[in-house]
């Protein structure tokens, strides 16, 4: 039963114009959407859980169609993030599109590091957890090889294991806006010029670096359309269901980081952005070179023409150094983010990564 | 009553963001790159740390009077049993890839009893026959079909002896 306040305001709101009374309910869903709204689901395609050690877990994936391709997909994503980015929703999931397209697919998970992986290096996961992972794919799976396709910062952490263990058989690898060139990393060489940067300091103090600071650090790149502009375009676009939805699911995705352990984000910013080690060949791990040129699997390395996190010339850079006969490089009309959701992922990215996969998984 | 408003403040506000957007994000981006930014943004994050640093320390005195464990003890428990787990992680790997070795082995050593097997039956055939012409050469001489068929005889007697021999065996 309506208060007699409500009763009067409904009626001031029945006898207002109708551009005003739309004006209203867009202002009303988004305040709903923002503040009192469940946040969506995400992760929902089926798998299990065949591995784990310390907070790590490895997915298999269950398949919705039968297996029609022989070699099996194991993806490694950023350390920083949460791995539904890859799997964010029915209908707008890279791993749903690639299940169905008859992939046996794979997940390494990070989990959330806490204060006791603050000592956790890249060498670590580098060494001890991707090559375990890709042994346990292989005996699941029963293949004889594998493809890998690393995300973002995941990509990055590929290619160093790919080209320390030539000994694995790894068939086909999909570099997804993974930077390898950090000589010019736009707006994060000058933050992170050693001159005012003080890492060393930074990591000693907090342990693990909050997530916070990393996604205020990514956010600052384009302060104004990333602070400001998403609010703008909820309350502009909030009757249309299917972009509220969308922009729900960004938001969560963009706010969901985990913590980066502070030994790994000491070697990340050092020995990658101040120094850029990978591509001059001086990158050392567990006391092994990293020679990208020792990569000799089939490669499809793909950049974002909008991405500010991952420069398409950063990504494009690992082309020169691979030995690959079979390599494709290309640039998805898209940002760091969308290219794994949303319109032109569905269109464009999902196709090209299932195409030039299922002629290789043979 | 017109449906127009002749005052919309959101559609002022997002003409306002879409006109000035560029713009301010150039500005802001020019400013960004400058020295100066990343001086300011070093000195700022300097300070953060101390702040922190003091909140920590502070707190890890108060905790360590009280008796109590810091977030740092529990930690680095935490981290004991990690370690604990990652070594039997190592040990679970290590025997998978002794069993697989072992399961290997097991096949390769059912091969050459099936091998040995065989080339024992063979051997026994043989006697057999030796046997069977040993006899035949000093008894008289026998109709060719009855000469057969004490072969057959004989070698079907040898065979089902190594059958019963292999699934003695196998058992």
């Amino acid at each position: 039963m309506s208060t007699p306040v409500l009763k009067d305001w409904e009626e001031i709101l029945n006898s207002m114009p109708e551009e005003a009374k739309r004006t209203y309910r867009r202002f009303q869903r988004a305040t709903e959407v923002l503040t009192t709204e469940a946040e969506p689901q995400v992760g929902l395609t089926p798998k299990e859980v065949i591995w784990t050690k310390n907070k790590t877990k490895l997915y298999r994936y269950m398949p919705a169609a039968p297996k029609q391709h022989r070699i099996p997909l194991l993806m490694v994503y950023a350390l920083i993030n949460k791995p539904y980015i890859l799997d964010l929703s029915p209908g707008n999931s890279l791993i749903e599109y690639l299940v169905n397209q008859g992939f046996d697919v794979y997940l390494l998970d990070w989990g959330t590091p806490s204060l006791e992986d603050r000592n956790m290096k890249l060498d670590d996961y580098i060494m001890d957890y991707i090559p375990r992972a890709v042994r346990k794919v292989l005996k699941t799976s029963g293949a004889d090889e594998i493809s890998l396709l690393g995300y973002c910062m995941g990509g990055t952490m590929t290619s160093i294991f790919a080209a320390l263990h030539p000994q694995l058989p790894i068939r086909n690898i999909i570099f997804m806006t993974s930077p390898f060139d950090f000589a010019d990393a736009g707006l994060f060489t000058n933050w992170l010029d050693e001159k005012y940067f003080n890492l060393d300091k930074m990591v000693d103090t907090l342990g693990v670096i909050p997530p916070e600071m990393i996604d205020f650090g990514n956010k600052m790149l384009k302060p104004i359309v990333n602070f400001y502009g998403p609010y703008v375009s909820l309350v502009d676009r909030a009757e249309n269901e299917s972009f509220v939805n969308g922009w729900k699911l960004m938001q969560k995705w963009v706010n969901d980081g985990i913590p980066f352990p502070g030994e790994a984000f000491r070697q990340w910013i050092r020995e990658f952005y101040q120094h850029n080690k990978l591509l001059k060949g001086e990158l050392i791990v567990r006391g092994r070179p990293v020679d990208l040129s020792n990569i000799k699997a089939n490669v499809l390395n793909i950049a974002a023409e909008r991405d500010h996190i991952a420069i398409p010339h950063q990504v494009k850079a690992l082309m020169n150094v691979i030995s690959s006969e079979d390599k494709t490089y290309t640039e998805m009309p898209t940002g760091h983010v969308s290219v794994c959701f949303g319109r032109q992922a569905i269109n464009k990215t999902y196709p090209t990564v299932g195409n030039w996969l299922a002629e290789r998984s043979q | 009553m017109t449906n127009k408003m002749p005052f919309d403040p959101f559609a002022m506000w997002k003409d306002m963001y879409d006109k000035t957007e560029s713009h301010w994000s150039k500005v802001v981006d020019e400013s960004m790159r400058k020295e100066d930014f990343s001086e300011w943004m070093g000195q700022f994050l300097t300070m953060y740390l101390q702040y922190q640093n003091m909140i920590k320390q502070s707190t890890e005195n108060y905790l360590e009077q009280a008796n109590m464990p810091s977030r740092a003890d529990i930690s680095n428990l935490a981290s004991l049993i990690v370690n604990l787990e990652a070594k039997v992680d190592d040990l679970e790997e290590m025997i998978e890839e002794d069993l697989s070795h072992q399961i290997n082995n097991l096949n390769v050593t059912r091969e050459v009893n099936r091998l040995k097997t065989d080339v024992k039956n063979l051997d026994k055939k043989l006697d057999a026959v030796i046997d069977l012409l040993k006899e035949h050469m000093t008894r008289e001489p026998i109709s060719p079909e009855a000469t057969e068929a004490a072969i057959a005889k004989e070698a079907a007697t040898a065979e089902i002896a190594v059958a019963k021999e292999v699934v003695q065996e196998e058992k």
